[in-house]
């Protein structure tokens, strides 16, 4: 059933229009994001954090969440599992559905029910995700008696397999330390673990390496890449490091100030980025490899309560042209098969040509 | 280093504080005024007022009358009560074992009503319900609780005339005196187990939590509640041993319990020293064991303290 969903009930669900990423033409769609706009009502006014925010995630496929800090990725994640807490944050409006069923029209108490099954999330800072004051293996443990049906001491035998699972040595001992007894890489395994244990639809790792050193980041990707291969989970990698992205994504979605501004498969991003923005950012790796100067783009990251006109790039855009002041640009489908859109009026490369 | 080895430092420097605190109230004592003053009436002649100094042992110099208190005190000997003219061990602990009960109760209460209360309106801060439980807490810490005892024997012992005003004797006598000495632990607690569970919903493994399908009950008793016990346990033992070192005196009176409280007051208005020292020196032992247990919970609720 879930493998053989048809785009047309997809549909039913969108219809956006003019913001949304339009409907995911091929087919095992798990997740769909339609104009999501997550706010958050701060004394000095609101903030819109997730702006018109869509796209759609297939089977089995690693999708790279990709932008500068502040400018939604997390947002965006924490709005899917509804875990924007208010006050101050809001969901404004838009659709999740995870396998063709709509999250936001549920009751928030049915909510538990996606969250763990349907989604679970690594969260980026390991060092305090962890509840203090309960064993890891007791953390692990909750995870599989929730999602997986099993309690007790069956239970317990599954969490101390998912401890070996992620690589923790001798994991009957390590069942009983608390999180302060552990590095912040075994923690961030645990993070991993958990998520894992409630066999999720969809994974979402939030820069689940952002705190780590070199090495231990290097550990916990190939351990996540290890685990993609073994289990084929569906992962939302939301990273802001480009060599991440190339590692492990199969399709890559760029956020700038709240809204997603380019979403294409990974070669196409690397190759011919269509996003003056995400060409800036491109840029940046480029030039290093070739050993010149590191280009930067020019101007600051975006204020997110002062944003500006028409398209919200413009100030630091270098192809800025009247209409962009003006008007703020809607999704265009670049090569005419849903495989590559773009928020710019002015999309660079668009035959194709570098 | 091990709980029993900690336990037993801990046990040493309670004897410590105790030695410590009754030269303090020794001293104190002697430099406020003259007993004999109070205990004989005005027209007692001088050779009375002499005669009653000798048979006190007043007349020896200050260090003497240290010297023979510390021996017999730590033979729990604390001598006569001048004022009751009976043992002071006896009079104490007529009182002290039912006020502390009493006081138990209290405490109880206060916990059983407050964690609940102070949870639930962090769970839903900003809203009616939190700024009603909030006045609510507030009134608890600042309306004296004679005034609140007198409400409560209105309603219930005049009006509704279920639970008797004043004495003691039945578990009924208890109930008004304990929930009028509750109010203002209750206040404290609720208060600070809103702004600590506020503080532990912030927590990023309270997102950790709901991101694996934990149910919201279970999140804050199984995983924030435990976080928050620390706090707790300190505002729940410092405010009993606040209520037994004679803060619960004027709910006391208002009841007609014949309380420690009570005592104590009743004890430095007669300025019966001996009988003071002696009750002094419970309440330290007191205290201190408090503070020990408060210490040892530490360990048993947050796993980063270890002795």
């Amino acid at each position: 059933m879930r493998e053989t969903r048809e785009a047309g009930e997809v549909r039913e669900t969108g219809g956006t229009g003019a913001t949304g990423e339009k409907e995911d033409k091929r087919q095992d769609v798990i997740l769909s994001v339609k104009d999501l706009s997550t706010s958050f009502f701060l004394r000095e006014g609101e903030v819109k954090a997730v702006d018109g925010v869509s796209f759609s995630i297939r089977k089995g496929e690693c999708l790279a969440l990709v932008g500068e800090s502040g400018s939604g990725k997390t947002v965006t994640a924490l709005s899917m599992l509804r875990l924007v807490v208010w006050p101050p944050g809001k969901i404004k409006s838009g659709q999740v559905a995870l396998d063709g069923a709509s999250i936001f029209d549920l009751p928030m108490k049915k909510m538990k029910s996606v969250r763990g099954k349907g989604m679970a999330m690594i969260l980026q800072e390991p060092m305090s995700s962890l509840n203090p004051s309960q064993t890891i293996g007791r953390q692990i443990q909750e995870a599989v008696e929730i999602n997986q049906g099993i309690t007790g001491e069956a239970a317990k035998r599954k969490a101390i397999e998912m401890l070996g699972v992620v690589r923790i040595p001798s994991p009957e001992k390590r069942y009983y330390n608390y999180p302060h007894e552990l590095s912040g890489g075994m923690k961030q395994r645990i993070m991993i673990a958990i998520a894992l244990s409630c066999r999720p639809q969809l994974l979402i790792a939030d820069e689940p390496t952002c705190s780590l050193d070199v090495t231990i980041q290097a550990q916990i990707l190939r351990l996540m890449q290890q685990l993609r291969k073994d289990i084929d989970t569906t992962i939302l990698f939301i990273t802001s490091d480009l060599g991440i992205v190339a590692e492990m994504a199969d399709r890559v979605a760029i956020m700038y100030a709240g809204q997603l501004i380019e979403i294409c498969d990974v070669f196409t991003l690397f190759e011919r980025p269509s996003h003056p923005y995400s060409k800036g950012i491109m840029g940046s790796i480029m030039a290093m490899k070739d050993g010149g100067r590191l280009n930067i783009i020019a101007g600051d990251p975006p204020d997110l309560m002062a944003l500006p006109a028409g398209c919200k790039f413009h100030p630091r855009c270098e192809h800025c042209q009247e209409i962009c002041r003006k008007e703020e640009p809607g999704y265009s489908d670049l090569l005419g098969d849903g495989s590559h859109w773009v928020r710019c009026h002015f999309p660079l490369n668009k035959a194709g040509a570098l | 280093m091990g709980m029993g080895k900690y336990i037993l430092q801990r046990l040493a420097f309670t004897i410590l504080v105790v030695i410590g605190i009754s030269i303090l109230v020794f001293v104190l004592t002697h430099v406020v005024g003259n007993p004999v003053d109070i205990m004989l009436p005005l027209q007692a002649t001088m050779e009375q007022r002499e005669l009653l100094t000798q048979q006190l042992g007043l007349d020896k110099p200050m260090l003497e009358q240290l010297r023979i208190f510390l021996g017999e005190a730590v033979r729990l000997d604390f001598g006569l009560s001048w004022w009751q003219r009976r043992p002071c061990m006896e009079v104490i602990f007529d009182d002290l074992p039912l006020t502390a009960f009493l006081i138990f109760l209290a405490s109880a209460l206060s916990v059983v009503v407050a964690i609940p209360l102070g949870i639930l309106a962090a769970y839903r801060r900003g809203s009616i319900i939190d700024r009603l439980l909030t006045v609510f807490s507030l009134s608890g810490i600042c309306l004296p609780p004679f005034w609140i005892g007198l409400m409560l024997m209105l309603v219930f012992s005049v009006k509704l005339g279920w639970l008797p005003t004043s004495g003691t004797g039945t578990w009924k006598h208890l109930v008004l005196p304990a929930v009028a000495i509750a109010f203002r632990p209750m206040g404290h607690l609720a208060q600070i187990v809103r702004f600590e569970m506020i503080q532990q919903l912030n927590a990023l493994y309270v997102i950790t939590a709901r991101a694996k399908g934990v149910d919201e009950i279970v999140l804050l008793f199984r995983h924030a509640l435990k976080n928050i016990m620390t706090s707790s346990i300190t505002m729940i033992g410092n405010d009993y041993a606040k209520q037994l070192g004679g803060l619960s005196a004027s709910v006391e009176v208002v009841f007609g319990f014949p309380g420690f409280g009570r005592l104590i007051s009743d004890t430095i208005e007669n300025m019966d020293f001996p009988l003071l020292q002696a009750e002094v020196f419970f309440v330290a032992i007191i205290v201190c064991l408090i503070n020990l247990l408060v210490d040892i919970l530490y360990a048993a609720f947050d796993p980063r303290i270890r002795y």
